[in-house]
């Protein structure tokens, strides 16, 4: 059974593209316009990895995040945070830290590709005490 | 005695004539034929003859020396008028000084005498002494600067010092010839309270005064005059008159008046300024001025009313929030180590008002040996600056994520339909192209982004323990392909030494890749771009050389300002902020940044120092 991906970003050129690259890899991709529509999904249907935007309206990506991680049903599933933000203030580092890895926008495909495979490993690429 | 005076009237008589026996004082009586009725043992001895030789005889033939004599002529007159006469005199027999009552009586004089010559030595010597003094004073006052007076117990005026005619213009003969001249003189305004407060000094002689006020000269001008005066004491203590002096203080008190105009015109000038200003007097940290600025800066007024030193309601805290100490304010620090201290950043909070951000420079003030007499602290709001700073930080992560977002699409988009176009060559290319362009906005966005951060010191800077080889080696191989496009050759020789640094890799990283893209950028195809890294003692060194276009020695100093690009051509682009990006971030690792060359068309080199990590 195909690997399942939820994809949560407002933006549906970026979502449309990440459902695209990792579909012809051979994953499952979901789609959530929201943080709340992502939460959502998440309860309902099992997924293995959650790619997520910072910037969104209504629940940014950190709170998305800090949700998942906070929850012993989710805390497993390891999240892709996505940011524009190059050189970043400490205290976005610190709350980047929550999530297994960040891919920062705008992205290779090659670089999307190996931070998906990596993270589907089991490897978290930022910071590994977090995993479970 | 005769019979019929009463036994009581016998008895006050015998008792009168033992007094006189005993008395000190000469008495002695003679009838109107001048013949000595009465002579008492104390007269004896002033006559320097026995009662015998004297009683019965004529004194002015037992004594014809005194004919003529102020004795006889006062005798003579209380014999003649029958009225009682006193009189002083010295006797030649004696040698001393008497005071000499007469009483005349239907039977002659009676005459008491009392020896006074003690007291008359005193005073003698006194007025000898007053007169010394006196001439004395004279001599002085005669060629002293200021107007002396003396005037006697009476008021009159004893004397005025040639210095008058100067001070007044008119001449000390005029002041005793007219004294009122001196109430004339004086200023119509001033004659008020002058006027009563000289005839208080007749009242209460014993004050001493000393006060200011105008006079109107002879040539019309107006003088100010101060006054000062004592009361003179004999040793009696009896009051003599007053001595005292007039000092011409107008030139005192024009600059008086011209000083108080310019504190006034310093005040309004320090009241109009936009910073905050403090002057404190060392060492004492009285405050000398203080501007509305600054009491506007720290809610309230900065002059302790009690103790004149600056009254701090307000809380300061440093930039990591840690509360400032009292000896940690900058005027502190100025007064007591003598220390220029320039924009430290300094948070006031007082009670529950918003916190002001203020930059505080101060600076102390030398007098000519260079001993510091005053410290100025300089206080510049930036409340307003830092919200804009604020405001400014939250548009660019705004327009950080709305320029990003649709570049994201587009990149993507593009290396997507790249990777799925086959073989049809014009679209692949047309892809290419969107692709190429999307990276370049991409990286000048980037630029922006990242000088704008360092400009306001928000780059955040998460340092681990780095090798800088390693960073080096992950530009390098972010450069090949621009370097290989132009057919640049690049030599890399980053050895095998470990260079151990404390720093954020990624944007060490950063730094050493805008060095090699701009070394790139100004060489020309077939040149050599070298970039080598070493230690030398406690430093890491990364090296990045070229055969390119070099730097013309006048635009070195300005080679690391943001927007300056040596030679802005089409062929570079670019906004020109590649350098000022890798001065900043280096400066943040606390190492540095230089830049050399031969001159232009001589290639350059750029040179960059970090401390080397010693966990």
């Amino acid at each position: 059974m195909a690997k399942r991906i939820l994809v949560i970003d407002d933006e549906v050129d970026i979502r449309d593209l990440i459902a695209q690259v990792l579909e012809s890899a051979g994953y499952e991709v979901l789609h959530a316009g929201n943080g709340q529509q992502g939460l959502e999904t998440i309860a309902t249907t099992p997924v293995d990895l959650v790619i997520l935007d910072i910037v969104m309206q209504g629940m940014d990506g950190w709170d998305v995040c800090e949700h998942i991680k906070a929850d012993a049903r989710f805390h497993h599933i390891p999240v892709l945070l996505m940011t524009v933000r190059s050189l970043i203030s400490e205290q976005e580092e610190r709350r980047n830290r929550i999530a297994d890895a960040v891919l920062l926008k705008p992205f290779s495909l090659k670089d999307l590709q190996r931070q998906v495979t990596t993270l589907m490993n089991g490897i978290s690429v930022l910071s590994p005490a977090i995993t479970p | 005695m005769d019979a019929h005076v009463p036994a009581t009237a016998i008895a006050i008589t015998e008792s009168v004539d033992t007094v006189l026996e005993r008395i000190t004082d000469s008495v002695f009586a003679v009838d109107r034929n001048w013949r000595f009725t009465y002579v008492n043992p104390a007269a004896t001895r002033a006559f320097q003859k026995p009662a015998e030789e004297l009683i019965g005889r004529n004194i002015w033939e037992l004594f014809p020396a005194s004919i003529d004599s102020d004795f006889y002529r006062n005798y003579q007159l209380a014999m003649v008028t029958g009225e009682q006469v006193r009189f002083q005199a010295y006797c030649e027999i004696n040698r001393y000084w008497m005071h000499i009552r007469v009483y005349p009586s239907a039977d002659g004089l009676t005459v008491y005498t009392t020896d006074f010559s003690e007291e008359q030595r005193a005073n003698e010597k006194h007025e000898a002494q007053l007169a010394r003094s006196e001439e004395r004073y004279r001599m002085v006052a005669d060629f002293t600067y200021d107007l002396e007076y003396w005037r006697g117990s009476d008021g009159r005026l004893l004397y005025f010092s040639p210095a008058s005619e100067r001070i007044t213009g008119y001449t000390a003969e005029e002041f005793y010839a007219d004294l009122s001249l001196v109430d004339r003189i004086i200023h119509p305004d001033d004659r008020g309270w002058v006027l009563p407060h000289f005839w208080r000094e007749e009242q209460s002689p014993s004050e001493v005064y000393d006060f200011d006020f105008r006079i109107i000269h002879r040539d019309g001008t107006i003088r100010w005059i101060n006054h000062s005066c004592q009361p003179v004491f004999g040793p009696d203590g009896a009051y003599q008159g007053r001595r005292g002096s007039n000092r011409d203080v107008t030139e005192r008190k024009r600059m008086a008046v011209e000083l108080e105009r310019e504190r006034a015109l310093l005040r309004a000038v320090l009241d109009q300024l936009p910073v905050g200003v403090i002057i404190a007097e060392v060492p004492s940290s009285r405050i000398i001025c203080g501007n509305a600025r600054m009491e506007q800066i720290c809610h309230h007024s900065v002059i302790n009313e009690e103790t004149g030193e600056w009254r701090r309601e307000c809380q300061a805290y440093h930039q990591d929030g840690t509360p400032y100490q009292e000896d940690e304010w900058p005027l502190a620090r100025v007064i007591a180590a003598d220390e220029t201290i320039l924009d430290e950043e300094v948070h006031i909070q007082r009670d529950d008002r918003p916190e002001a951000v203020v930059l505080m420079s101060a600076v102390p003030v030398h007098d000519q040996e260079g001993r510091i007499i005053a410290g100025v602290v300089v206080a510049h709001d930036i409340t307003a600056i830092k919200e804009i700073d604020h405001a400014k930080d939250e548009f660019l992560a705004v327009l950080s994520h709305e320029l990003k977002t649709p570049l994201t699409s587009m990149l993507g988009w593009a290396e997507f339909a790249l990777s799925q176009s086959g073989e049809d060559n014009l679209l692949r290319q047309a892809m290419v192209i969107v692709y190429r362009n999307a990276r370049r906005q991409q990286q000048l966005i980037d630029e922006l982004l990242d000088m704008s951060r360092l400009q306001h010191r928000r780059m955040g800077c998460m340092p681990e323990p780095a090798d800088l080889g390693q960073s080096a080696g992950q530009a390098v191989e972010r450069a090949r392909e621009a370097a290989a496009k132009k057919e640049i050759t690049l030599n890399v020789c980053l050895g095998d030494e470990h260079l151990p640094i404390f720093a954020d890799p990624i944007r060490i990283e950063l730094c050493v890749g805008h060095l090699l893209s701009n070394s790139i950028k100004f060489t020309s195809p077939g040149g050599t771009v070298a970039i080598s890294c070493r230690r030398e003692g406690k430093k890491a060194i990364l090296t990045v050389h070229d055969t390119g276009r070099g730097i013309a020695p006048e635009a070195l100093p300005t080679i690391f300002t943001p927007f300056r690009q040596v030679d802005r051509d089409e062929a570079a682009g670019g906004l020109g902020l590649g350098l000022a990006i890798v001065r900043g971030i280096v400066e943040l690792h606390h190492g540095r940044v230089v830049a050399e060359s031969p001159g232009l068309e001589l290639g350059s080199t750029f040179t960059i120092e970090l401390p080397i990590h010693q966990p």
